[in-house]
């Protein structure tokens, strides 16, 4: 019977930085590990812990995976201190990934937060891969400043996408940023998005995630459109260990993306 | 079913003993611990038929409270079980089992220690002879004697024992070690029959005063937004007795240490009353307040489990009432929280 504990050994192949305080490992398994775009691993450091992650690089290239981590504590850690040809753990694909099929010949809109552009860049990477089937994927993205936002090289490509846009806010700058200055939920404000046709996405700061719903609530988007990326403390990723429930939902077997809709009643949705 | 004396029941516990390390109750100061006796290692006075449950749940043969999952890098690697027979478990902690297979055994992710220490452990448990001043099995809609899920299940009736088997695995050990069984006569079973509903009455009796009408799922369900949870948790210190002494309580988290020239993963009891539970990296904690985790607690047995399970994950042992240190008892809880909605809901009638 397969130990579900065990970590499979995995060889660090590069860190990017990617901001102060972002960065991402490119990491080859022994073998390809196959997921779906937004189910999530646990990453062990050795000797040092495991934390769950998603991974931000596309499920279509299942060789090379790539996880983009923030600085944030223990583990994310020694996770910044890890170099080319370090080892490290991986259990996993946990969780059940964004319903990538439900969203086909709709508008998707795709909102980040800092670090939380990373599980949603494995999002867009299947967007893009069948761009057909989808009517448009419109991306708002926001950091604290222009230096953190991530995978910053990438934007350009993206915008270049045909039905792809993308606009992107600093909640404050200084010196020569010439973009917007704001929340990202300031760019929810005159989407010209279809409301009646259009499923929105968004994963972030857990502060972020509940202003962004309130404001997609105001605009007129219904809990059901509505997907959120929830945090939880995981320890085994498997339904067991019992700490990342909201109400009768486990996040790390059930989302960790969840529809508004089914978690709308529960107290501590928003920590 | 078979009955068989005193005398040739330790001959052949004996004999079991030479095959399998036996768990066998122990009382010490009118609580009741299992006990282990190493193979071969068996003496008749070790004999001890508990009238009810151990203090500690049978949950600690199956997910021990600190346990090595895992070792790394290198091949997966899963540590066999050593089987063992446990003697005297009651009717509660079996069907704390069968709870805990929910979680841990009928899942996606079968945790292989618990599974395998299933598969091959062996009960002989043993009816309840009195109620404890703490238990509540009926409540929960339960008995105090197994009716399914044991291996052998043994009554004690005027000197003798009856034996019922419910398992292949039973069947088994009784084939290979028991000797000089009988055949055991309708009145011996008739016997058994008054005494179980005996202590039943026992149970229900000091439990009069509890009668819910409603299923705590709904009265649970209603309190979701509401304040008497800071009420009802007044007197929790957050030790984490009560999580830790329930028969269905898994919650545990991982840490990874060296050792040798490897690292290890060790498994560990959690409890969902710490502050720190559901602490993450940069701070946030969901359930903050103490009376919210509270809350989780109830909301978890009585609520989510149902949901997602079909039944309470409860059995009515009455450990966590007997622990509690704040004087918290379930069922008064549960009874304050229907109280609670039927005021909200029906003012009228009271």
């Amino acid at each position: 019977m397969k130990n579900v504990y065990q970590p499979l050994d995995t060889r660090v192949l590069d860190v990017i930085t990617e901001t102060p305080t972002i960065k991402t490992l490119v990491l080859q398994p022994p073998e390809p590990i196959l997921f779906r775009s937004g189910q999530f691993m646990q990453l062990t450091v050795p000797g040092v812990g495991e934390a769950p992650f998603t991974p931000s690089s596309s499920p279509y290239k299942p060789e090379n995976m790539e996880i983009t981590i923030l600085r944030a504590g223990r583990v994310t850690e020694a996770v910044h201190d890890l170099n080319p040809g370090d080892k490290v753990g991986l259990r996993g694909p946990f969780g059940k990934g964004y319903p990538i099929d439900k969203f086909e010949g709709r508008e998707i809109l795709v909102v980040g937060g800092g670090v939380g552009l990373a599980p949603l860049r494995a999002l867009l990477y299947a967007l893009f891969h069948n761009l057909e089937k989808f009517k448009r994927v419109s991306i708002k993205y926001g950091a604290r400043n222009p230096s953190e936002l991530s995978f910053r090289r990438q934007y350009e490509e993206w915008r270049n996408l045909p039905k792809v846009d993308m606009e992107v806010s600093v909640d404050s700058a200084n010196g020569n940023w010439e973009g917007r200055v704001g929340l990202v939920t300031e760019l929810l404000n005159h989407t010209d998005i279809d409301l009646d046709n259009s499923f929105v996405v968004s994963c972030g700061p857990e502060i972020m995630l509940k202003f962004v719903t309130m404001k997609l609530l105001s605009v007129g988007f219904k809990p059901e459109q509505i997907y959120l990326s929830m945090n939880r403390n995981m320890s085994c990723g498997m339904g067991i260990c019992g700490r990342c429930n909201i109400g009768p939902y486990y996040l790390c077997k059930d989302g960790p993306d969840m529809n508004y809709a089914k978690i709308q009643k529960y107290p501590d949705v928003f920590g | 079913m078979y009955q068989i004396s005193r005398e040739n029941l330790f001959r052949s516990l004996a004999r079991l003993n030479h095959e399998y390390p036996l768990f066998i109750p122990i009382e010490f100061e009118n609580h009741y611990y299992f006990e282990p006796v190493a193979r071969d290692g068996w003496k008749d006075e070790l004999w001890f038929y508990p009238p009810l449950r151990t203090t500690l749940p049978l949950k600690t043969f199956y997910t021990p409270p600190l346990k090595q999952v895992s070792r790394y890098p290198g091949p997966e690697t899963t540590d066999e079980v050593q089987p063992v027979v446990i003697i005297g478990p009651k009717a509660c902690d079996i069907h704390a089992l069968k709870i805990m297979d929910k979680v841990y055994a009928e899942g996606e992710f079968p945790e292989p220690y618990y599974v395998e220490a299933r598969e091959k452990n062996i009960i002989i448990s043993t009816d309840c002879r009195s109620a404890g001043p703490h238990c509540y099995c009926t409540l929960m809609n339960y008995k105090p004697y197994p009716k399914a899920d044991f291996d052998l299940n043994l009554s004690q009736i005027n000197g003798l024992l009856l034996i019922e088997i419910c398992s292949e695995k039973g069947k088994k050990i009784l084939e290979s070690s028991f000797i000089n069984l009988e055949e055991a006569p309708d009145s011996m079973i008739l016997e058994r029959e008054r005494q179980r509903e005996m202590v039943t009455e026992q149970v229900e009796k000091q439990n009069e005063k509890y009668s819910y009408f409603e299923d705590h799922k709904h009265s649970i369900e209603r309190h979701l937004d509401s304040g008497i949870w800071e009420e009802l948790s007044k007197t929790c210190v957050e030790c984490g007795t009560c999580t830790q002494i329930c028969p269905t309580c898994h919650c545990f988290l991982m840490y990874d240490q060296p050792v040798e020239d490897k690292f290890e993963r060790i498994k560990v009891w959690d409890s969902c009353f710490f502050g720190g539970y559901s602490r993450m990296a940069g701070g946030l904690t969901p359930r903050l307040r103490l009376a919210e985790r509270f809350k989780n607690r109830f909301y978890h047995k009585f609520n989510s489990f149902v949901t997602n399970f079909g039944l309470q994950a409860c059995t009515g042992c009455g450990r966590c009432v007997e622990g509690c240190m704040g004087n918290i008892d379930l069922r008064d809880v549960l009874m304050e929280l229907e109280k609670r909605v039927v005021l909200k809901e029906t003012p009228d009638l009271i």
